[in-house]
């Protein structure tokens, strides 16, 4: 997939194609474009890098440490990218990403060089001492600005998730536009955000004004899929242990109603097997509510390098695969508590087989499609709101 | 004169956005230039507050709303365009109606008391 470049990113490639040609390289790897990167000294990436104490001065030493020009001839018309280059742009594209943002500005270009594990460009910046979350922070901290201003309007209004990602993105929208108005006219940007949010007006009053429109019938949902959704700050593992134990409570009840039945009908041994499946599911389904919930947040955070996770499709693919074998033992133990017999459990393996690799790839394929949006929703609900004063 | 802020247009919004919306559809910053020209600068209207307007306009059916194709320049979120729907056409008439009845009225009376305080 090709990465979509700002204007600005695009000319720092260009730059990093000369800078390239310059040392007389075949290719274009990641410390050229460091290089690109910290060309301008009053660049973003460059005050930012210069702020967490890696100045550009030292930062081509540094690099005339480990890569030497290539003496001869210049011969190469256009230099290609490397793998750990292209890598470099997937991982900003992630950062990107996390941050609603479409298109690589020169930012996530240097979050990306330095999230690269093997590149020269990072080891240049580990070398410096140069971290990647202050580095971070320091970088998006006027788009951290919006998101937080467009989260204080929306968190308190008591509507549903796919409503809430909807107003999300029509305020950052609006949000982005004067900001960007603002920016181009005072050319600094804490200013400004400052004018920018003056003229959005005050977060507590427009959350007040929509809320004023919520009907009756959307606060109930709101209720209901709060219950269920994931809270911040839990962890994951705390998450899907909330729902096991969810699970268990409804399971319950459904047991005891089902033996009550048992009792009221005439208790003998030999009904005992009407108690049987039920069993089966109250002791399988919490176990596996929890473990698979688990598996599916590992499966979407290789899948799209989401949360620090290194983004890796067979990793994705190997934690499915371990999904559809913990599926089939399920299933495969549902049998035998059920029937009470291993022969007939044994018959129904196939079918369990091809249940287990479609709840895989279902798993799978909710983390590709859904999977950015709860990732999204994640890092809103993430988002610190005391004011900053 | 004084600028007109949020407080006295409060009643006023929804029936102006209809209005700008007549000529064209329009995303939300491109509402609020169109009421800031037409209003000459005196409007003032803290920008956020343009949504839940055109949210209660939306579930009213008096506009009807789609996200734009693509994400504009360099940045990540879509827009929403907005236009009138029949429902809207109808209830901005109404409005007008309304509006001149109501500017005729209180005109006639403010005119008639500023031209006997001239007079005595």
């Amino acid at each position: 997939m090709k990465p979509n470049l700002t204007p600005e990113s695009r000319s720092i490639l260009n730059l990093a194609e000369e800078q390239a040609r310059a040392l007389n390289h075949h290719f274009v790897g990641t410390e050229h474009l460091l290089l690109a990167l910290i060309a301008g000294p009053n660049s973003l990436p460059a005050r930012s890098l210069q702020s967490q104490g890696a100045s550009a001065d030292q930062i081509r030493t540094e690099i005339q440490r480990l890569v030497q020009p290539i003496p001869g001839p210049s011969h190469t018309p256009a230099p290609a990218l490397t793998p750990r280059a292209n890598q470099s742009l997937q991982y900003a594209a992630i950062e990107a990403s996390l941050f609603q943002q479409k298109s690589l500005s020169p930012e996530h270009l240097l979050l990306g060089l330095l999230r690269e594990p093997d590149g020269v460009a990072g080891q240049v910046l580990r070398n410096l001492k140069v971290q990647f979350f202050p580095l971070r922070a320091q970088l998006l901290k006027p788009r951290l600005a919006q998101l937080t201003l467009v989260e204080r309007v929306v968190r308190p209004i008591t509507i549903t998730a796919p409503r809430k990602r909807k107003l999300r993105e029509e305020l950052l929208a609006h949000l982005e536009s004067i900001y960007d108005q603002e920016y181009a006219r005072l050319n600094d940007p804490d200013a400004a955000f400052r004018h920018a949010s003056q003229r959005f007006g005050d977060p507590a009053d427009l959350s007040r004004e929509f809320q004023r429109n919520v009907p009756l019938q959307e606060r109930f949902s709101y209720r209901i899929e709060r219950l269920f959704a994931w809270r911040a700050p839990e962890s994951g593992s705390r998450y899907c242990l909330r729902m096991a134990v969810c699970c268990l409570i409804l399971m319950v009840p459904m047991w005891l109603l089902a033996a009550m039945q048992l009792i009221v009908v005439g208790w003998h041994p030999e009904r005992w097997f009407i108690l049987r499946p039920i069993t089966a599911l109250l002791l399988l389904l919490p176990a596996n509510q929890y473990l698979l919930g688990l598996l599916y947040l590992k499966i979407r955070d290789s899948l799209l390098g989401a949360f620090d996770r290194p983004q890796s499709l067979p990793t994705a693919i190997f934690l499915a695969a371990l999904m559809a074998i913990l599926v089939l033992a399920s299933l495969f133990a549902f049998d035998v508590i059920a029937e009470s017999n291993v022969s007939i459990a044994i018959e129904f393996l196939s079918p369990a087989c091809a249940a287990s690799i479609v709840i895989a790839i279902f798993y799978l394929l909710m983390a590709r499609f859904r999977g950015p949006s709860e990732i999204s929703d994640t890092l809103y609900a993430s988002l610190d709101l005391t004011p900053a004063s | 004169m004084p600028p007109i802020d949020g407080d006295k247009l409060r009643g006023h919004l929804e029936s102006l956005i209809l209005a700008t919306l007549d000529k064209s559809e329009a995303h939300g910053l491109e509402i609020l230039s169109r009421l800031e020209s037409a209003g000459c600068g005196l409007l003032r209207l803290k920008e956020g507050s343009l949504y839940p307007a055109l949210y209660r306009l939306e579930s009213a059916g008096q506009v009807e709303a789609v996200w734009e194709k693509s994400s504009h320049g360099r940045r990540g979120a879509r827009r929403r365009i907005y236009r009138l729907t029949p429902k809207g056409k109808r209830q901005l008439q109404l409005n007008r109606g309304e509006w001149q009845t109501f500017v005729q009225t209180i005109g006639n009376i403010l005119a008639a008391t500023f031209s006997n305080e001239v007079t005595s």
